[in-house]
């Protein structure tokens, strides 16, 4: 965890000098909140920059889950594979996105029971079809693939 | 006598505003009974669905998530010692072992009665409280609200997480992101990078849902196919609807001492249901007569923890709704949701909307006994809807999230902002920086940058001279100095 804040602190203070300058076009009155926000920032990563190398003065509860590097991938391929099925989601519509969406996520997470899977999923699209469309009109994505 | 009290009462009864409360009860209850699914992460998902409801109904959908959310987490805390909610974690010492014993009819009455009441208690704080104390914002000017705003965003900073500058970092992050957009005076268009969606700012919507949510989703992958092992319910445990008379002799100085305590802690900014709990559950242990029980299955342990966490979740509106300072993270949430629906914390809440406001408080506190009724109907068997494996629950959050962020304006970008909070907010969980602050700061900042702002034109000299010669200003200035030199000092004794 010490590794993560000192990169963490790098990266924002990298972050706020760019951010900083974008500050001076800025109309008038219109920089100053942005320029006392940056600089609160900008000191506060100092200080998490210094006490990364204090370790014995990080406080606990530093991070959820697990610590395992490895930890990740999951995590990242299951985003991976929802944010695809987004980016394709106004081609190929809503529904069929979500349910190819599931069925990779189906193999990414690892699942062992394919009929309560795929009954739970199927549950699901029908419980948003009538909340979401039925109930409250949300125009959701019609495919455009073949207009 | 001024029957006004009594046409709210039966404004709550239309057919709109119940419905709401029984499917913010349910769909609380639910989630507060899944390990893992926060009050937090039901208010994101919910808060799509009730913008094309009538603001009364909305707020009374969302406050009745909130307390049957936070009861619901003491179902897996007694039946499985999986407490479904944080707030929850102290009810499982003694509910558990009161299941291993047989009597989880006797765990499931005490922690439904001790909530009821606890919710019912805060309810009426809610009610008497808060109107005579949203008085103090009409002396609220501009340097008092930007003081207000750092005073919320730094007690919840400090609070939320284990590290204090990570905790400050994260709210001045959601300050920093809430200038996104056109400029309130000049109209520039402010770290828009030439993307047209980001002029009109960061959407506090998607990113709610994507802080709690989705980051939730993110780190349930981590043990996708974790599901909690059923415990076979033996023994012949009657059950009753209501404590008996014995219990209930047993446990009315507790249910007295934790409602006061918190309610108390629930009117703090940021101290949430957990904290409250807990010094609940430590203040019973102190005053029992049997303190040797607690641990072995004490039915005062679970009475202290479920009345102090449901007593926070109606005071933790107090703040929210007289000053617009959440008590708690899901407040924060609420705030959102008020200011989406066209509502403003402080004095109109109790004058020029007031119909709304206590027809909202009465509401919740119906809430809380309807939550009380369906609970011990159904308790028994919520330990079924507890099992449910992470690999079921990670899409149906997905496909929710996705939805919901689309619903607000049907609008692809609102889904992509989404998706930017929900992988920020696992990096933050990841790394120790809460997301509570940063969603404040967002919905703060416009009122932070106004009150600054104009305080720089009043201030006939510097600045900080100007916003610290109001005497609230001061006090919220000592009151923000405290929290983070408090919380500095904790941080170094525990290190």
């Amino acid at each position: 965890m010490v590794r993560v804040n000192r990169l963490v602190a790098l990266a924002i203070l990298l972050a706020a000098v760019p951010l900083w300058q974008m500050t001076s076009e800025f109309p008038g009155p219109a920089s100053d909140f942005p320029k006392v926000v940056i600089s609160a920032i900008a000191i506060l990563a100092v200080v998490l920059l210094v006490r990364s190398f204090f370790p014995a003065r990080i406080g606990r509860n530093e991070g959820e889950g697990s610590h395992d590097p490895r930890a990740f991938l999951r995590p990242l391929a299951a985003f991976a594979t929802t944010l695809t099925a987004v980016l394709f989601m106004p081609i190929v519509g809503f529904f069929p996105a979500m349910a190819a969406m599931s069925a990779v996520l189906f193999l990414v997470l690892d699942a062992d029971n394919r009929r309560f899977y795929t009954i739970a999923i199927l549950l699901l699209l029908v419980m948003i079809y009538m909340v979401f469309v039925f109930a409250l009109g949300v125009p959701l994505l019609d495919a455009t693939l073949f207009d | 006598m001024d029957a006004t009290p009594f046409i709210y009462i039966l404004d709550v009864f239309t057919i709109p505003n119940v419905l709401a409360i029984v499917a913010g009860v349910i769909a609380g209850l639910c989630i507060g009974a899944l390990p893992g699914l926060t009050a937090n992460l039901g208010v994101a998902l919910i808060l799509p669905v009730t913008f094309s409801m009538d603001v009364t109904a909305a707020m009374l959908m969302l406050t009745s998530l909130y307390t049957a959310a936070i009861y619901g987490g003491a179902f897996p805390a007694i039946l499985l010692h999986t407490p479904g909610t944080s707030a929850s974690a102290a009810t499982a010492i003694d509910g558990f072992v009161l299941t291993q014993k047989g009597k989880f009819n006797k765990a499931l009455r005490v922690a439904t009665f001790s909530s009821v009441i606890g919710g019912i208690m805060s309810a009426i704080a809610l009610l008497f409280v808060a109107p005579p104390l949203s008085l103090i914002s009409l002396m609220f000017g501009p340097s008092e609200y930007f003081m207000l705003a750092v005073f919320g965003i730094t007690v919840i900073g400090t609070l939320s997480s284990g590290n204090v500058t990570k905790g400050l970092l994260a709210g001045l992050l959601g300050l920093f992101l809430s200038t996104i957009g056109a400029d309130i005076d000049s109209g520039y268009f402010r770290y828009d990078f030439g993307t047209f969606a980001l002029q009109s700012g960061i959407n506090f919507v998607p990113a709610v849902i994507g802080l709690f949510s989705m980051s939730q989703a993110l780190l349930m992958c981590e043990e996708a196919r974790k599901s909690i092992q059923q415990v076979r319910l033996k023994g012949k445990d009657e059950w009753r609807f209501l404590p008996t008379m014995k219990e209930l002799r047993e446990l009315r100085g507790t249910l007295a001492r934790s409602s006061i305590i918190g309610i108390f802690i629930g009117i703090l900014p940021g101290a949430g249901g957990d904290i409250g709990s807990w010094v609940s559950y430590n203040e019973a242990k102190r005053f029992s007569k049997t303190p040797e029980k607690f641990g072995k299955g004490s039915i005062e342990g679970i009475c202290a923890s479920e009345t102090a966490n449901n007593a926070v979740t109606g005071s933790s509106l107090i703040p929210l709704l007289t000053l617009g300072i959440p008590g708690s993270a899901t407040a924060a949430i609420l705030l959102g949701a008020l200011i989406i629906h066209g509502l403003l914390p402080g004095r109109t809440l109790f004058t020029d909307n007031a119909h709304i406001t206590y027809t909202v408080i009465f509401g919740f506190l119906f809430a809380n006994i309807f939550m009380g009724i369906v609970g011990m109907a159904i308790g028994r068997h919520m330990s079924h809807i507890t099992r449910l494996p992470n690999y079921i629950l990670i899409p149906m959050i997905i496909a929710l999230s996705t939805v919901g962020a689309f619903s607000l304006g049907n609008d692809m970008f609102n889904v992509y902002t989404m998706f930017f909070f929900g992988l920020l907010g696992y990096l933050m969980r990841k790394s120790g920086f809460p997301p509570a602050p940063l969603i404040l700061g967002l919905i703060l900042g416009p009122i932070a940058e106004t009150g600054f702002r104009q305080s720089l034109i009043l201030a006939d000299g510097p600045v900080v001279l100007y916003i610290l010669s109001s005497p609230i200003s001061l006090i919220l200035f000592a009151a923000t100095l405290l929290s983070v030199i408090s919380a500095v000092w904790m941080e170094y004794r525990r290190s």
